[in-house]
């Protein structure tokens, strides 16, 4: 039984696999907690908005490079969020939600500002998030980045 | 499970110790919602804290009063003065007000660095993009009108000469910038308008008054700084335009815009392509245009590179081939017709710059050289009503041609101390060498000015709520001219040196209310500027313009004060904007008529120093955002433009019965009332309405009504000139978007209505907006 479940899990890591040569599988936070329950791993969380010139610089150019794809799909759990969305997010059993959003422009997410925030420096973006196995933040990342510089990061 | 780190991570600089200081508790809101995060500094120190999510935080400091700097995203910064010991029993509370109005944006013209256009000591006015598109522009001449005290005009029937006139003053007066240099030439300053693409504008910032001196002693009205766009990502653009002017003139253009950018952005190239075919319009049925024949090709590439963080190379390179031809019969040799004026310009614009800065970003270096070269074929002429032998020779001969070299380079220092004083000196140098002839008149403008200005400026900021520039220009002008109209010579040889001094301030009465002064001296040595280069026709036969003997130079100084309130009421923004300038001009070059005086009986200009003049007058504008999806804003200008003594327009020699000299107190084609609305309706994702209206008020205009240059002063109409636009938006998908566009520009058609008719019409008695009521049809895809 053990060993079914095990040929499962790892016929499905192949299939996630297969996928991985096309783009990042990308998890919605539910997910993440859900996977971090299973199974501990290393997770990269990446905050944009649709303004972001550079969040879209790195969205086309560095995340769709094959050996940032391969690293991130293999070792790592990976969120992608827009900073200023307005959805109700649950997770680690608290909701998250965007109140700014009823009166203000650009509102960045309760989430996003939990995980995004600095001292001495506003909200800036693009913000990205390296948690080591434990899900404790390893670095933040708070400008744009090439691939190389990424796979850096990953492989700290 | 291991969530929780996060939060105690994030947490943990709240947890500092208080002992001898106080610990202060504040919370950051909305007024109703706490904000989240936001970042509060203590003024002139380094100490700070962050709010937690629930808006609060809490600050060691010591007992004295302090002033703390409050920010968060999508809000004003806020500034507010403490004393810590006011608050040991009780939290602080901080509201902040929400920044829809775009009052954080970043400018460049106030003092030629990079500045928050709030803490600009001088006005600067911002030009987007959006407004271009709202107004279907196709080039910077059909956008400029849209800020008060700034009206583009056109000046010529044959040739579509445009200007801009900022607070009244000629086209002159104002000083053209791209990326903040001044490529621009003064044969440039007649065309150029018409010759840059909107599509590589990233945004215009516009100054009135000479508040910005440090721009160059000659930007008496203002300057108008074009910035051209910084590309990040790839992206490419298709945008094409058909309008037709009064239904039946096509006017159309194909824009192409792309830009490649590396993935580690250091290294980036920007290529765009424009052409635009206008075909002439004629108003009234005489078979001569209103508007002009306009064939414009252009290219250009903006490249740059970054060696490392701190340094920046850019090279430019742009070439422009416009053909403009006006008159009649348009579709004959020039020299068969009764009036053309043909331009075929050739256009070649070379840039390099180079940026520097240390690691602390307080030392910033700049040096840059840029060339502009023009050749240029011209025909200024034709029968004249006429068809006589000598008719024909006269038309034959009215070819000419023109060269114009125009060469700046400089370089600019900037330090930034650590109590944030700013000290900037600089020094450019401007070369501008033109040779215009067309023997067949013996007409000949061989023109050389060469001039280096040294300027340097301290920004000083002795106290929160106010900031000072204090500076001054030391320029040393050459002008080396020959001028000559068939048997008149004229020479300028000056060499003089002028400092010119300016002083602005800024002060913060209250949050809501700043107040802003400034004095600015500015100079122009005698040359030839753009119009003495225009020529038009008038009676059948040229009229030219040429500078007097012994031009003296003209000073100027400019005064204004301004009050700018913004204030928000619940969710609605508001912005006012109250100015008042008055500019007082001595031995303004003004163009006086002495009538037909040549010996062919064309009609000779002469440039002279003028009764002393002053223009004096307040622009207010109104913004309101009452929320995201809706924009109004609308200015108005009122205004004096007032020569000291009588100015005489027209000398008469008192041969002609019934025609004395003409003399008039005020500016022509100045009127004294003139404003702009500018309205953005966002319905949904994909529809878009845009309403945009210029309003130009009664004024004064010219007119040539005989052979001997006699002239009335004509009381013109006012018009208002309206353009809804309708947009369409699509997303094929998130690399490919669509845009198609649909609007009548001066829907009401509210246009010239008394236009001379003929081969000896005034080509110069043009006035008001400048097309009729025209269709536009717009279509934009590509990944943007």
């Amino acid at each position: 039984m053990k060993q079914l479940i095990f040929f499962l899990f790892l016929s499905c890591g192949s299939l996630i696999a297969q996928k991985s040569d096309q783009q990042i599988n990308w998890l919605s936070w539910e997910q993440l907690e859900s996977a971090l329950a299973k199974k501990p791993k290393k997770t990269l969380i990446f905050f944009y908005a649709d303004w972001c010139a550079y969040c879209k610089k790195i969205d086309r150019v560095v995340f769709t490079k094959p050996e940032v794809i391969k690293k991130i799909n293999q070792d790592f759990y990976a969120v992608r969020m827009n900073a200023e969305t307005t959805d109700t997010i649950s997770f680690d059993g608290t909701l998250f939600t965007n109140p700014l959003a009823k009166t203000q422009r650009n509102a960045v997410h309760q989430l996003a500002a939990l995980l995004g925030s600095r001292e001495n420096y506003a909200f800036s973006l693009p913000v990205t998030l390296f948690f080591d196995e434990q899900f404790k933040v390893k670095s933040r990342v708070f400008e744009y980045y090439t691939s190389e510089e990424l796979l850096k990061y990953l492989n700290q | 499970m291991s969530v929780k780190y996060v939060f105690i991570l994030l947490l943990c600089p709240f947890f500092l110790k208080a002992q001898e200081h106080v610990m202060l508790s504040g919370s950051v809101s909305d007024g109703t919602n706490p904000i989240p995060f936001a970042t509060i500094l203590v003024s002139g120190t380094t100490t700070g804290a962050s709010a937690n999510e629930d808006g609060n935080f809490q600050l060691q400091l010591q007992q004295e009063p302090v002033t703390l700097i409050v920010q968060a995203v999508g809000f004003k910064t806020q500034r507010q003065t403490v004393t810590p010991s006011a608050y040991k029993n009780s939290v602080l509370k901080i509201t902040l007000q929400e920044d829809l109005l775009g009052l954080e944006e970043v400018v460049v013209s106030a003092t030629r660095n990079r500045i928050s256009k709030k803490e600009a000591p001088v006005i600067v006015k911002v030009l987007s993009p959006k407004l271009f598109k709202a107004t279907q522009s196709i080039s910077l001449a059909d956008g400029l009108n849209y800020q008060p005290g700034v009206r583009v005009e056109t000046n010529c029937q044959n040739c579509g000469f445009t200007q801009v006139r900022l607070n009244g003053l000629e086209g002159q007066y104002t000083q053209i910038l791209v990326n903040s240099r001044p490529v621009f030439s003064a044969l440039n300053g007649v065309y150029g308008l018409e010759q840059i693409p909107v599509s590589i504008i990233d945004r215009v910032e516009v100054v009135r008054s000479g508040g910005s001196a440090l721009f160059g002693s000659n930007a008496i009205a203002g300057t108008v700084n074009i910035i051209t766009k910084e590309p990040v990502n790839n992206s490419w653009e298709v945008n094409s335009n058909l309008a037709l002017i009064d239904g039946k003139t096509a006017d159309r253009s194909l824009n192409l815009n792309t830009s490649i950018v590396s993935e580690d952005l250091t290294t980036g190239v920007t290529l765009f392509g424009m052409y635009r075919d206008r075909n002439t319009y004629d108003a009234n049925g005489d078979g001569f245009s209103e508007i002009t024949k306009l064939t414009n090709h252009s290219f250009g590439t903006k490249a740059f590179y970054r060696p490392n963080d701190n340094s920046k190379i850019g090279l430019d390179l742009t070439a422009i081939k416009e053909y403009r031809r006006g008159g009649d019969r348009v579709d004959l040799a020039p020299q068969f017709t009764d009036i053309t004026e043909e331009l075929d310009h050739n256009t070649f614009f070379a840039g390099a710059d180079y940026e520097l800065y240390n690691d602390e970003r307080t030392i910033n270096f700049t040096a840059y050289a840029s060339i502009q070269h023009t050749d240029r074929a011209s025909y200024y002429g034709g029968l004249g009503g006429g068809r006589t032998a000598a008719d024909s020779v006269a038309a034959n001969n009215a070819f000419g041609n023109t060269k114009d070299l125009a060469l700046v380079s400089g370089a600019k220092f900037s330090y930034t101390f650590a109590n944030d004083d700013v000290l900037t000196s600089g020094l450019e140098y401007q070369l501008n060498d033109t040779e215009d002839a067309i023997p067949g008149y013996n007409r000949i403008v061989d023109q050389r000015v060469n001039s280096v200005g040294l300027y340097s400026q301290y920004e000083w900021k002795p106290i929160e709520a106010f900031t000072t520039l204090l500076g001054a220009r030391l320029d040393h002008i050459s002008v080396d001219g020959f001028y000559s109209i068939q048997d008149i010579e004229r020479r300028s040889q000056v060499s003089e040196t002028v400092l010119s001094p300016r002083i602005t301030l800024l002060f913060d009465i209250t949050e809501d209310l700043q107040f802003r002064g400034g004095y600015a001296r500015g100079f122009r040595a005698p040359q030839a500027f753009n119009e003495d280069l225009h020529i038009s026709s008038v009676g059948g036969e040229q009229r030219f313009a040429i500078l007097s003997d012994d031009l003296e130079s003209e000073f100027s100084n400019a005064y204004t004060a301004s009050l700018n309130f913004t204030k928000d009421f619940n969710k609605t923004q508001t912005a006012l904007l109250l100015e008042g300038f008055y500019t007082t001009l001595q031995n303004p070059f003004t163009l006086v008529s002495t009538g037909a005086s040549l010996p062919n009986g064309a009609i000779l200009d002469e440039s002279r120093n003028g009764s002393g003049a002053y223009v004096a007058g307040t622009n207010i504008e109104l913004t309101v955002s009452p929320s995201q999806d809706l924009y109004f804003q609308a200015g108005m200008t009122f205004q004096k433009s007032i020569y000291k003594e009588g100015q005489v327009l027209f000398e008469s020699d008192g041969t002609v019965p019934g025609e004395s000299d003409v003399i008039i107190s005020e500016f022509t084609r100045s009127p004294n009332l003139y404003g702009f609305l500018n309205a953005n309706w966002v319905m949904s994702e994909a529809f878009k309405l845009d309403l945009t209206a210029s309003y130009t008020g009664s004024m004064i205009a010219p007119h040539i009504i005989s052979d001997s240059g006699f002239m009335l002063l004509e009381k013109t109409p006012d018009f208002i000139d309206v353009t809804p636009k309708l947009t369409y938006h699509l997303d094929v998908k998130d690399t490919f978007h669509v845009e198609l566009s649909t609007g009548v520009q001066n829907v009401f058609n509210s246009y010239q209505n008394d236009f001379d008719q003929g081969p000896l019409r005034d080509s110069d008695y043009i006035y008001g907006p400048n097309r009729p009521r025209t269709f536009f049809f717009g279509i934009r895809f590509g990944d943007f």
